[in-house]
């Protein structure tokens, strides 16, 4: 075939096309430049397949090969991994802020002052143990601590309901996604069989994948057919178009998050990214022991308080009466510690004396005062204040870590999102340098924090 | 050693100052890791060198004074004794100092430790993505023992 009118007429058509082509991508990406997850496509323009002609070859033109995604495939992996992080930051995070409301005790009297007034009632009761107006403070006192338990039980229990609805709430958003990745794979494998790579449905299913990322912690890995694995818990979630999904079971234990796969495992310890991880991981490290503490210390107080108020005698000559009553167990002391009936009826009831009969007596006072300094908590390392202070102060320290976890790493996924949108595909060689700049700048950068740290720490000497 | 104070009360209010430049200058380099600004970043650091440096000659300053006062009350010394020993009016101004330092150091030290944490998590992505840009374009080599070179 000569390079006739026909052949000239044809290169000026494919050149057409593969400019219109070219056009209708730049269109595309204008047009979903607010898309979220939607990346940059490129028209890839390549030369035709010369045409011999006797012993010339001519060329013919140009075509369009591949329309692809200008997409980084290592920084996209690295976002979804950070997602998982700051998901889990953020829910514990959230969490966390409303331990923290509950034990803020510049806002209620709080606990810690509270079991400080109710020893020194006991020490005031001592300087005039029949002084019956003393006796009805420190009942005051008593119940003000009864409050203090059951109003800070009942909190971290509305809490603890709150993680239940929350968590469930999770598992649904997490099953919609497991099943749009699934779908999302049976689309994808079917359009590419019939007109190559459908980019906007890889966009989305990035995009959900992220959040899947997000919300649970789960990974991921392309199969051998293109067709995403999802598992979560070390089970999968996805496989190509199948989905197990995830349920919520409660037993003895708490809630669990099983797979509903068969044998159904029970993924509760196994979810540890995500903001479902982050739920699992609060309750786990922070909620439930919280609570445990809080049940110890009522049950100490109770029964060391008790203890010694036994051996004593009231105004009416009475002995062996309790002064605060609970349910006995120690799972349930901080919300069913209560005064005794006998200490709530009459304050004449309140033991200070160890004698019967000897007025005046206030040594039995003396003793359930100096129970403030008594060490019977953490293997008799702490007193009852001690413990408490120490485990709000550990909270706080959980509190102040994981924000500062949660702020680096908002900063991480922005940088990340921007090194994304920065991709422009068209030079590897300028793409290199500006990393290579940015990674100088931080040297120097890293340099300057460590000397800059070093230097706080000296003035922070201006506490002492 | 009421001049002594009073110079101190001058030196503390000058750190608090360069703390709350400090402070400004630390979000502005939050700003510049996020958006990847290597050149903003640059200018972040030099400035912060110099805040830097005026920090620790006033802070010079406020030692060198606390050593003269010690001095003057026999033993060793610490602001809360400063304020111990200081005149009324004096003591409530430094007590106040002292609570917006502290509380603007402690301010200061968490955002310099995360800024602390991205640098580090940003340089060890950097060199994840060089090097898997060098080897997208051929260049990677092992050595005998199979490291990357």
């Amino acid at each position: 075939m000569g390079i006739g009118g026909a052949s000239i007429m044809d290169i000026g058509r494919k050149g057409m096309m593969a400019s219109r082509a070219g056009v209708s991508t730049a269109s595309h990406n204008i047009s979903n430049v607010n898309t979220e997850g939607a990346s940059r496509q490129r028209a890839d323009i390549q030369a035709s397949n010369a045409t011999p002609a006797g012993r010339y070859v001519f060329g013919s033109g140009s075509e369009v090969g591949t329309v692809r995604r200008i997409n980084d495939e290592y920084l996209t992996r690295n976002i979804h991994a950070e997602n998982r992080k700051s998901g889990n930051y953020e829910e514990k995070d959230f969490q966390l802020m409303r331990v923290e409301e509950v034990f803020n005790e510049s806002i209620a009297q709080g606990m810690s002052s509270s079991v400080s007034r109710l020893f020194n009632d006991f020490r005031k009761l001592s300087l005039e143990p029949e002084n019956n107006a003393l006796r009805q403070t420190l009942k005051e006192s008593a119940q003000a601590i009864v409050q203090e338990f059951r109003g800070t039980y009942g909190n971290l229990k509305k809490l603890s309901d709150g993680v239940d609805a929350r968590l469930e709430g999770y598992i649904k958003e997490v099953n919609s996604l497991a099943g749009q990745v699934a779908s999302l794979n049976k689309q994808i494998q079917e359009m590419e069989v019939r007109s190559g790579a459908p980019n906007d449905l890889l966009d989305k299913r990035e995009l959900i994948l992220g959040k899947l990322s997000e919300m649970s912690g789960a990974t991921y890995q392309l199969g051998d057919n293109g067709q995403y694995i999802v598992s979560l818990g070390g089970y999968n979630l996805v496989y190509t178009d199948r989905v197990n999904t995830v349920s919520m079971a409660r037993s003895g234990e708490g809630v669990r998050i099983m797979m509903e796969s068969n044998p159904q495992p029970d993924i509760t310890d196994r979810v540890n990214g995500g903001k479902l991880g982050g739920l699992v991981e609060y309750r786990r490290d922070v909620l439930d022991p919280t609570m445990n503490k809080l049940n110890l210390i009522a049950h100490t107080l109770v029964r060391e308080v008790n203890f010694v108020h036994r051996q004593g005698f009231g105004l009416d000559g009475k002995t062996a009466r309790d002064f605060f009553s609970s349910d006995g167990t120690v799972e349930n002391a901080a919300s069913s510690i209560d005064l005794s009936d006998d200490v709530r009826k009459d304050g004449i009831a309140i033991a200070a004396a160890l004698e019967k009969g000897s007025a005046g007596d206030n040594r039995l006072a003396l003793m359930l005062a100096n129970l403030e300094n008594e060490k019977f908590m953490d293997s008799s390392t702490k007193t009852i204040g001690d413990f408490y202070n120490s485990m709000v102060s550990s909270n706080a320290v959980v509190i102040g870590k994981n924000r500062q976890l949660k702020e680096h790493q908002d900063i991480v996924n922005s940088q990340l999102k921007e090194m994304r949108e920065s991709i422009s595909g068209i030079s590897m060689d300028e793409e290199t340098m500006n990393l290579v700049k940015f990674q100088h700048s931080l040297d120097a950068s890293a340099k300057v924090i460590k000397v800059a740290d070093e230097i706080f720490e000296t003035v922070l000497g201006l506490r002492r | 050693m009421v001049t002594h104070i009073k110079e101190l009360i001058i030196v503390l209010n000058d750190l608090r100052k360069l703390y709350g430049h400090i402070y400004f200058i630390l979000r502005e380099e939050q700003v510049a890791l996020q958006s990847v600004d290597s050149e903003q970043l640059s200018q972040i650091v030099a400035r912060k060198n110099r805040v830097l440096s005026a920090i620790v000659v006033s802070d010079g300053r406020r030692q060198a004074l606390l050593e003269r006062i010690a001095e003057q009350v026999n033993g060793p010394i610490n602001l809360s004794r400063v304020i111990e020993a200081a005149p009324a009016d004096l003591a409530k101004f430094l007590r106040r100092l002292q609570k917006s330092l502290i509380r603007l150091v402690s301010e200061v030290r968490h955002i310099n430790t995360v800024n602390d944490m991205v640098v580090e998590h940003s340089l060890e992505n950097i060199k994840r993505m060089r090097m898997l840009s060098s080897a997208a374009s051929g260049s990677l080599s092992y050595s005998p023992k199979g490291k990357i070179r």
